[in-house]
């Protein structure tokens, strides 16, 4: 008797519970997900504000040209633009000053300016020829900072005497230096061409004086230019030779 | 002898032509740091020779020309 009561006050409460719970677990439900949406739009504005906060700490990106090779004796002019690494906005000098520092390849501080800001947007250092005066390697470095942030970038500029460098254009200042020498010599000693022998030794000259001035190619020392004179020699030799032919004084 | 006359011309062309450009590089030679004191007095003297060469180009032609016909 007392476990069918006790059993139907189970089936009693189970099932009021179940008319009961059903409705209450409904509201629940609709409670817990309004609860749910409201903290989780919060939270998820809460991380956004808290990476842009972190985003804004990261400081400057600064991009600059990609050439690396430059012409010795030569002004340069260089440029590059910085950017807010967070939002990648454009900055400018009204609260960020930027510098540009080269060293040559002993170490030595060789220049150290402020760098112009222009309406264009980009910044930009106008580098006078005589910081490179020597060939070789030069280390640089820009650093830019203000309002509590900051960004650098550091490179290497190669001078060479043409400003190019690689041996791409090798093979054909080879040739031109072999076509010159030969057209001079076989007109001379084979051909006895009078004519063609003064215009292949004014081409020498000219090309002995070119490789004083420009180098070969990414070389520009004290031998090239002892072959630069011996080029200029050989075809002054050559062509005062032939005139002297020419005036049959020989 | 047509054909010393011709090639001289050319030459006289070639070379004229090409006289600026050839004082233009020894100009630039001499601004290089690296070329000084005699070097560079030399090398200025290259421009000289070569207006030389073209010069005695067009001497011989004349001369030549002037041998061939008897009147020199």
């Amino acid at each position: 008797m007392i476990k069918k009561k006790q059993e139907g006050d189970k089936t009693e409460a189970l099932t009021l519970r179940g008319v009961s719970l059903s409705d209450k677990s409904l509201s629940t439900f609709f409670c817990f997900l309004i609860l749910g949406i409201f903290f989780s739009s919060n939270f998820v504005l809460a991380k956004n504000v808290y990476l842009t906060a972190e985003n804004t700490e990261k400081g400057f990106i600064i991009v600059e040209p990609l050439q690396k090779t430059l012409e010795q004796n030569l002004n340069y002019t260089y440029s590059f633009f910085v950017y807010n690494e967070s939002n990648g906005v454009l900055i400018d000098n009204s609260t960020v000053d930027c510098m540009l520092y080269i060293v040559d390849s002993n170490g030595n501080l060789i220049y150290n300016q402020n760098s112009n800001y222009t309406s264009d947007g980009y910044w930009k250092n106008n580098i006078q020829k005589n910081i490179f005066l020597e060939l070789g390697f030069y280390s640089y470095g820009v650093k830019c900072e203000g309002g509590g942030l900051g960004g650098a970038l550091s490179g290497i500029w190669e001078v060479t005497p043409s400003g190019k460098s690689g041996s791409s254009n090798i093979v054909f200042f080879v040739f031109v230096i072999i076509l010159i020498y030969g057209i001079t010599f076989i007109s001379f000693f084979y051909g006895k061409n009078i004519p063609l022998t003064v215009l292949g030794g004014m081409a020498m000259i000219f090309l002995g004086v070119y490789t004083i001035n420009k180098g070969i190619i990414i070389f520009r020392d004290s031998l090239t230019n002892y072959v630069s004179y011996l080029t200029i020699g050989i075809g002054f030799i050559l062509s005062l030779w032939a005139l002297l032919e020419q005036f049959e004084v020989i | 002898m047509l054909g010393n006359i011709i090639g001289g011309f050319i030459v006289i062309l070639v070379g004229v032509t090409l006289a600026p450009t050839v004082a233009d590089e020894v100009a630039g030679a001499q601004n290089n740091s690296n070329i000084t004191g005699a070097s560079s007095t030399i090398l200025g003297l290259t421009t000289l020779f070569y207006n030389l060469s073209i010069a005695s180009t067009a001497i011989g032609i004349a001369a030549q020309g002037l041998r061939n016909s008897g009147l020199m």
